[in-house]
């Protein structure tokens, strides 16, 4: 069975909108200091982008759990950057 | 303050009185064991992304019922009110990890008298599933657990639903492709 039966194509549409929610809240996660957050939002991206076959996002997923994890607020905001902007570029090409 | 054995005592004489087992059988008189009929798998996961597609899977290939709990409280619930012949555990949960959370509930089922009776005759057995290293998930042997294998998350969906189906297949003695 090929991948792409694996996940239907409406539950990747849900995936990708869950992550520009998690961009935002990233976002706002990192005015508040709001360490633990970022830190579960990489987390989960690195253990289900793959899955969902936006390998791409996982890189990202781990560098900011790792920011995170160390509180290094400029690769925090670095990671979520480059959050944000793959995940948009998966919206505009591959959905 | 009750000691740890009189609160025991307590619990003991408090289940086994005839009006607490009536009004239990009437409230969940639901509780009825259906082990051997439909495999029944327990997804304890907080990713509701992962969640839902594994289920959706799981179901579509599979003749099994999945349920899914997405903390460790619910987890619990689920576990006392039915049995399961596989859990499938994620490691990162909310306020308690996945060792955490079986420990607590193998020690919430002792005071459960509504338990399904395959829990005290059958080891269920655990698959973690987390992005967290095997060697740093660590799952003590307890009365009603039983660790079995661990599964990476970060792979192909097609690779986990085959990896799952695998540890039903060997633990579980099998279940019938849809």
């Amino acid at each position: 069975m090929s991948f792409s039966n694996q996940v239907p194509h409406e539950m990747k549409v849900v995936y990708i909108q869950r992550r520009l929610s998690d961009f935002a809240e990233c976002s706002k996660a990192i005015a508040t200091g709001d360490y633990s957050f970022l830190e579960k939002v990489g987390h989960q991206v690195k253990g289900n982008a793959e899955s969902f076959g936006f390998d791409a996002l996982s890189p990202i997923g781990i560098a900011l759990e790792t920011a995170a994890k160390e509180k290094n607020i400029e690769e925090i905001k670095k990671a979520v950057h480059d959050f944000g902007t793959a995940v948009a570029n998966i919206q505009k090409t591959e959905l | 303050m009750a000691t740890p054995a009189e609160q025991h005592i307590y619990n003991k004489e408090l289940f086994e009185s005839p009006i607490f087992q009536a009004t239990y059988k009437k409230m969940f008189g639901r509780r009825q064991s259906i082990a051997g009929k439909v495999k029944r798998i327990l997804l304890i996961e907080d990713d509701v992304d992962m969640s839902e597609v594994i289920q959706l899977r799981l179901k579509k290939m599979y003749s099994c019922r999945v349920d899914i709990a997405s903390d460790p409280f619910e987890a619990m619930n689920k576990m006392v009110e039915g049995y399961y012949d596989l859990i499938i555990l994620d490691w990162n949960l909310p306020v308690l990890n996945g060792e955490e959370t079986l420990l607590r509930a193998d020690q919430a089922m002792a005071y459960e008298p509504g338990l399904p009776i395959e829990w005290d005759k059958n080891e269920v057995p655990v698959v973690v599933f987390s992005s967290t290293a095997q060697e740093d998930c660590k799952l003590r042997k307890t009365k009603h657990f039983n660790y079995v294998g661990h599964i990476s998350k970060a792979q192909p969906l097609n690779k986990i639903l085959t990896t799952i189906a695998d540890f039903i297949q060997r633990k579980t003695g099998g279940f019938r492709a849809v």
